[in-house]
């Protein structure tokens, strides 16, 4: 599960960029904001694989704790700045796709 | 969405309509509180549509976007549509003749709650007062997760139709919580 978050994330990155967005995706909605748009996604990407690898590097850090501490909710964090419940209320907001990698 | 629904210039008053089919979890949006398409006719018909005539039906007729192909096929999805509305609402009418007199059920839209400083659960989904109203943006993520009753997309959809539908239904002019206000780290 956790490699595949991993691969997921990796496979998205690949994909994402400005580009993408404008014509791939092609929402109207999303005009205008397409790199804006791109930088969240790699930002989600970044900051998943890296709190997925050092979970699996030491597994005492697979904690809830650890998960509200350090992924969802962190406070002033260099490594995480924007915490992922915002991104998460940021993404259902744009209806951005959550369970679909781009093809 | 919104855009079509006006474009269709329907009677609203009138407008009878079926949300048919499942929606999200096998347990989630069967009702108007929890069926964020109730609240979207609602504001696109600039609060105009009957709630009475709004009906959610999980075992109702459903269609694929295919069957839009084929006339025929249209047309007796058509009539599966409204046999099941009008049975609902035959049901309706025949109920407040034979029992005239009695209390009667209102079907009602009721404001939603709103988080206060002592809030500690609430009855159903808070409304958010801006878009820098954090605390509840995440109390909604709770909410669609804790509550089976509750479409994923709870979450934020009557921020967003309210936002649009106050906004001429331009997203420019919609503040996204967590993404407007918000500067992502640019890629590398």
């Amino acid at each position: 599960m956790q490699k595949r978050i991993i691969d997921t994330a990796d496979q998205v990155r690949s994909v994402n960029d400005t580009h993408y967005w404008e014509k791939e995706v092609a929402v109207e909605a999303y005009r205008g904001y397409e790199s804006k748009v791109a930088d969240m996604v790699d930002y989600t990407c970044r900051v998943s694989s890296r709190f997925m690898r050092t979970c699996l590097a030491d597994e005492r850090l697979m904690t809830y704790e650890n998960l509200r501490q350090n992924f969802l909710e962190p406070i002033d964090s260099p490594a995480v700045p924007v915490p992922l419940n915002d991104v998460m209320v940021a993404t259902f907001t744009t209806g951005l796709p959550r369970h679909r990698s781009p093809p | 969405m919104i855009r079509w629904l006006r474009s269709r210039k329907f009677d609203w008053r009138k407008l009878m309509v079926l949300l048919s089919g499942k929606s999200g979890r096998p347990s989630a949006g069967l009702t108007w509180q929890t069926n964020n398409n109730c609240h979207l006719l609602w504001r696109a018909s600039e609060e105009q549509i009957s709630a009475e005539n709004v009906q959610i039906t999980p075992h109702g007729p459903s269609l694929a976007l295919s069957d839009l192909r084929d006339a025929a096929r249209v047309a007796e999805i058509e009539g599966q549509v409204r046999e099941v509305f009008l049975q609902l609402r035959a049901n309706t009418d025949l109920a407040r003749v034979m029992f005239e007199g009695y209390p009667a059920f209102a079907k009602s839209i009721e404001e939603p709650p709103v988080i206060e400083a002592t809030t500690k659960s609430l009855h159903a989904m808070p409304r958010l007062r801006s878009p820098d109203d954090r605390m509840t943006a995440i109390t909604r993520l709770r909410f669609v997760m804790e509550d089976p009753t509750q479409l994923l997309s709870n979450s934020v959809a009557h921020f967003v139709i309210d936002q649009l539908c106050e906004h001429n239904n331009n997203p420019e002019l919609v503040v996204v919580p967590g993404f407007s206000k918000v500067s992502y780290p640019a890629r590398p």
